[in-house]
């Protein structure tokens, strides 16, 4: 952890109802905490309840952070489970009931603002929502956050191998869906 | 498309202007909600207001016993003497020794009543069970073979052992020995005739 982290957490920790560092704290890691979030969630509307709920939860929680681990790799930790913990209530409880339809992700992207089925960047959005949970968080956290295994494994409580050997099978599966839905 | 993952593919979302702007003032006004419950609940739980110490509890322990004292010896002249009064017209069946108070107001004497009643209804239920169930027996085919002579029986086994052996029973289909292909014949023929009807 950097100073000002340090700094930023025991000052939250005397003073949890200081409006200003938990300004602070917030301006620090919004933006990769919503894009981590958007992508698992894909909804603008739902990224932004969870990144609320991330916030608010990591502010109750700051007193039992030990501090053990980097700031950054704690905040990710609370919004990968806010986001699993969101997307599961969801997939029990379908948002169009008289549909009968079940809450798929992919129907989501294809509903978003500037789709463009014939861009690589919707192709691989969607490909993303076909790969196993897992793989889909590892493949987020690597191919966009470009962030260490070992980061990553505090994260998500696995070996970096086997985060390295998830990866290994998420681009492959991203590579066959885009070979598979590229149109020529 | 090949090149995605040396060219890395830029986002594809949007995102409102100010959102985050905004999202930090959702979060502080959460904050501040969340602290007023926390609030209200300690107050419920009167942990706002300081704890008295451990010799307020004995103070007030002993100006409560001092108080209820005399408040006892000054009423102790108001409670009347008043003996058991015997209802107009009822006499006790059951009295205890002094003879003053009726035997069925003792506690010891009715558990002693339940529990006897209990115990009598319990030897009745079992011993009207068990008779029942000795009624519900039936008899079994080999106390009737008790009751056949010795003589007789062994007669018998030997008569079923010669039909089996000399093929001497009625029942054809008990033994064939002496029949004759013809004689078969005709029995079955006449078995299917018999099966049409």
């Amino acid at each position: 952890m950097t100073n000002e982290e340090v700094k930023l957490v025991e000052g939250l920790k005397a003073n949890p109802n200081d409006s200003k560092l938990m300004a602070q704290l917030m301006t620090y890691y919004q933006e990769p905490l919503y894009w981590h979030i958007r992508r698992m969630v894909v909804s603008h509307d739902d990224a932004d309840d969870v990144l609320q709920n991330t916030f608010v939860k990591a502010w109750k929680g700051i007193k039992n952070f030990r501090m053990e681990a980097a700031l950054k790799t704690w905040l990710y930790r609370i919004a990968t489970n806010e986001a699993l913990t969101f997307l599961s209530k969801k997939k029990k409880r379908p948002s169009i009931p008289l549909g009968g339809v079940d809450y798929d992700l992919t129907d989501v992207i294809q509903s978003q603002q500037g789709y463009d089925p014939e861009r690589a960047e919707w192709l691989l959005q969607e490909a993303m929502q076909k790969l196993p949970e897992k793989q889909r968080i590892v493949f987020n956290l690597r191919y966009y956050d470009e962030m260490p295994y070992d980061e990553m494994s505090q994260i998500l409580d696995t070996s970096a191998g086997a985060l390295k050997a998830s990866y290994h099978h998420a681009v492959k599966k991203v590579e066959q869906y885009l070979k598979d839905n590229a149109q020529e | 498309m090949e090149n995605w993952k040396k060219n890395k593919a830029q986002n594809p979302y949007s995102v409102p202007a100010n959102y985050f702007a905004d999202m930090q003032k959702n979060v502080q006004l959460r904050m501040r909600e969340d602290s007023a419950v926390e609030l209200t609940v300690d107050l419920m739980h009167n942990k706002a207001y300081p704890t008295p110490s451990s010799d307020y509890f004995d103070q007030l322990h002993k100006k409560v016993h001092a108080k209820l004292n005399t408040q006892v010896s000054e009423n102790q002249d108001l409670i009347p003497n008043m003996p058991y009064e015997k209802p107009q017209g009822y006499t006790p069946r059951f009295k205890s020794k002094n003879n003053n108070y009726p035997l069925y107001k003792n506690s010891k004497f009715n558990a002693l009543v339940m529990a006897a009643t209990f115990l009598l209804l319990v030897l009745i239920g079992g011993s009207y069970i068990q008779s029942n169930q000795s009624l519900k027996v039936e008899p079994s085919s080999l106390d009737y073979m008790y009751e056949i002579d010795e003589a007789e029986w062994a007669n018998f086994l030997e008569n079923e052992e010669s039909i089996r052996l000399d093929g001497a029973s009625d029942d054809p289909e008990v033994n064939l020995k002496g029949v004759s292909e013809q004689e078969l014949k005709d029995y079955l023929k006449e078995e299917q005739y018999l099966e049409l009807f």
